[in-house]
């Protein structure tokens, strides 16, 4: 580890991977205010041989969802070694189809199994009448919106016997019929279900930049006390039809200059929070990511001690 | 209230016009087709990656587009999409000069459903310690992520090639019956003659090893099956119940 940054996890006596000195704080979900990452199975070896010097481990549920095999093994070895961030991304709780009660069962098992600190899942569609889109689809902001996401939400809690974290969007599009604002939405979703939030502020900089509202703006009027993890990630930048940029979801490069800014405001106004960073697409070895894993690690370190100089 | 349906029929149909509740900008409803395409077509590709590299990266994904819009999946797991995408490829008409890609096909799908078939919970035995004597008595069958193929074509042998960066040809081209199974963290493939191979299918109809092989009704093909059953057992790919 580069000895002049933060350190992403605490060093500990007892097992050189669990951190020690994460205090719990106020936020929903028990994940440590540290920086985690996901689990890929193109770094299975390095998880599984020395693992990654990371606060938490995220895992895709669906990733995990197989009656057995060497990816189990996987699972378990973080499981034992890290907290787990469990992130849904099929549930479809935006979608005007039931719930798929065989899904959610499979989730439940896997809950079982890996015991997750946390589960996410987000404010989106991905299936309608039984074809799976493997894309987060937006919903309306709308009264019957609300009201089925909502049931949605408590049938997952209760199916899974713990608070959910809902995600905010990146969206492409917006709808006629809207008529609430997205963070009103959220907070509104969150006081009818009890559910926490997670904020992924990589898509607060695409959503703001594609439907030109100020992405500072949202993260101030973002209920950020129920906020149990952030989220940071990279974005592309393309030209729609028009010639306008648009800015795309991508998962597959660096953090932009834009999106550490807000995550530094975000962290300022809610304290340390637990936050991944997501790497899906043209994923680099490990190593590489440390630069960006050291960088969240600082800007948590920095925090901290300005609530402790403060108070 | 907006409708879902129309969204999703538009999706999977570029000709169909962008749903009407959306606030159409700049044609921005097509980076939802395209992200629903393309992330379908690069889960098909991390399932069939023989098929891709014999083909082309860019064929396969006009390929897999199509397969997509026609049979879009229907399993929130991705990788369990893809089960008739060899019976696809097969009756592809511009693919009818490459019969033994559907079989290549047939091979990639068995290996990912052995890959995350469940595990073998009996296997705590000692296999040394086994005796033939012992295997005898003993009911066997297929472990639980053992799948058997046969193919017309050297299909093993094709896909066993293009695991090298550049792939040579087979030399001779005849038909292939391979076992496929879960070995330490990854699989195995086992190339059967024909005999050895009905042996397997029907192994786990008899009551006992020694049943199977009396039905033999030949010394030579009942020790040459005993051999392979237990060089099979040893490796895991067939268990006693």
């Amino acid at each position: 580890m580069n000895s002049a940054a933060a350190p992403l996890a605490s060093a500990s006596t007892s097992g050189r991977r669990r951190p020690v000195g994460a205090r719990s704080t106020a936020s929903p979900g028990a994940l440590p205010p540290l920086a985690g990452l996901g689990v890929r199975f193109d770094h299975a070896n390095a998880w599984l041989e020395h693992g990654p010097e990371v606060g938490f481990a995220e895992i895709h549920a669906e990733n995990f969802m197989m009656a057995g095999g060497p990816a189990f093994e996987l699972l378990d070895a973080v499981c034992e070694q890290y907290p787990l961030s469990l992130h849904g991304v099929a549930l479809s709780l935006g979608g005007t189809d039931p719930l798929d009660l065989d899904h959610l069962a499979r989730l439940r098992r896997l809950v079982e199994r890996c015991q997750p600190a946390s589960f996410s899942e987000h404010l989106a569609w991905s299936s309608h009448e039984g074809v799976y889109f493997n894309d987060l689809l937006p919903v309306a902001y709308d009264s019957p919106t609300l009201r089925r996401v909502a049931e949605h939400i408590d049938q997952t809690q209760e199916a899974l016997g713990m608070t959910l974290l809902l995600e905010n969007p990146s969206t492409y599009v917006e709808f006629a019929a809207s008529d609430w604002d997205e963070v009103d939405f959220l907070e509104e979703l969150a006081r009818r279900t009890g559910c926490g939030l997670l904020l992924d502020v990589n898509n607060v900089v695409v959503s703001a930049a594609n439907h030109g509202f100020s992405a500072s703006y949202y993260v101030h009027r973002f209920p950020l006390h129920r906020v149990g993890e952030i989220h940071i990630a990279g974005h592309d930048e393309q030209r729609d039809a028009a010639g306008v940029p648009v800015l795309i979801d991508s998962h597959g490069s660096n953090v932009a200059e834009t999106t550490w800014a807000l995550l530094d405001q975000a962290l300022e106004l809610a304290g340390p929070r637990p936050v991944l960073l997501e790497r899906d697409n043209d994923v680099p070895a490990i190593e590489e990511l440390r630069p960006e894993l050291e960088r969240i690690a600082a800007a948590l370190t920095r925090v901290e001690i300005t609530n402790a100089l403060a108070s | 209230m907006p409708s879902q349906a129309d969204f999703a029929r538009s999706l999977l149909d570029p000709d169909r016009a962008v749903p009407p509740m959306i606030v159409a900008r700049g044609n921005r409803f097509d980076i939802y087709r395209n992200n629903v395409l393309s992330s379908l077509t690069s889960a098909l590709a991390c399932t069939f990656p023989v098929v891709e590299k014999m083909v082309g990266s860019e064929y396969f994904a006009a390929l897999a587009s199509a397969f997509v819009r026609e049979t879009p999946p229907t399993s929130r797991i991705l990788a369990e999409y893809g089960g008739v995408f060899p019976l696809f490829i097969g009756t592809f008409p511009p693919l009818a000069d490459f019969p033994y890609l559907a079989d290549v096909a047939r091979l990639e799908w068995l290996r990912q459903e052995a890959i995350r078939s469940p595990d073998d919970l009996q296997r705590d035995t000692p296999l040394a310690s086994i005796e033939v004597e012992a295997l005898m008595e003993r009911k066997l069958v297929l472990a639980p992520s053992a799948r058997l193929l046969t193919s017309p074509h050297p299909v093993a042998t094709l896909w066993r090639l293009h695991q090298d960066p550049e792939p040579a040809q087979p030399e001779g081209w005849r038909s292939e019956r391979v076992m496929i199974f879960r070995q330490d963290r990854g699989l195995a493939h086992a190339v059967l003659e024909e005999p050895d191979f009905v042996f397997l299918a029907t192994l786990g109809t008899f009551e006992t090893l020694g049943d199977a092989l009396w039905a033999l009704q030949d010394t030579d093909a009942a020790s040459r099956a005993l051999r392979l059953t237990t060089n099979l057992y040893q490796a895991g790919a067939l268990i006693t119940v």
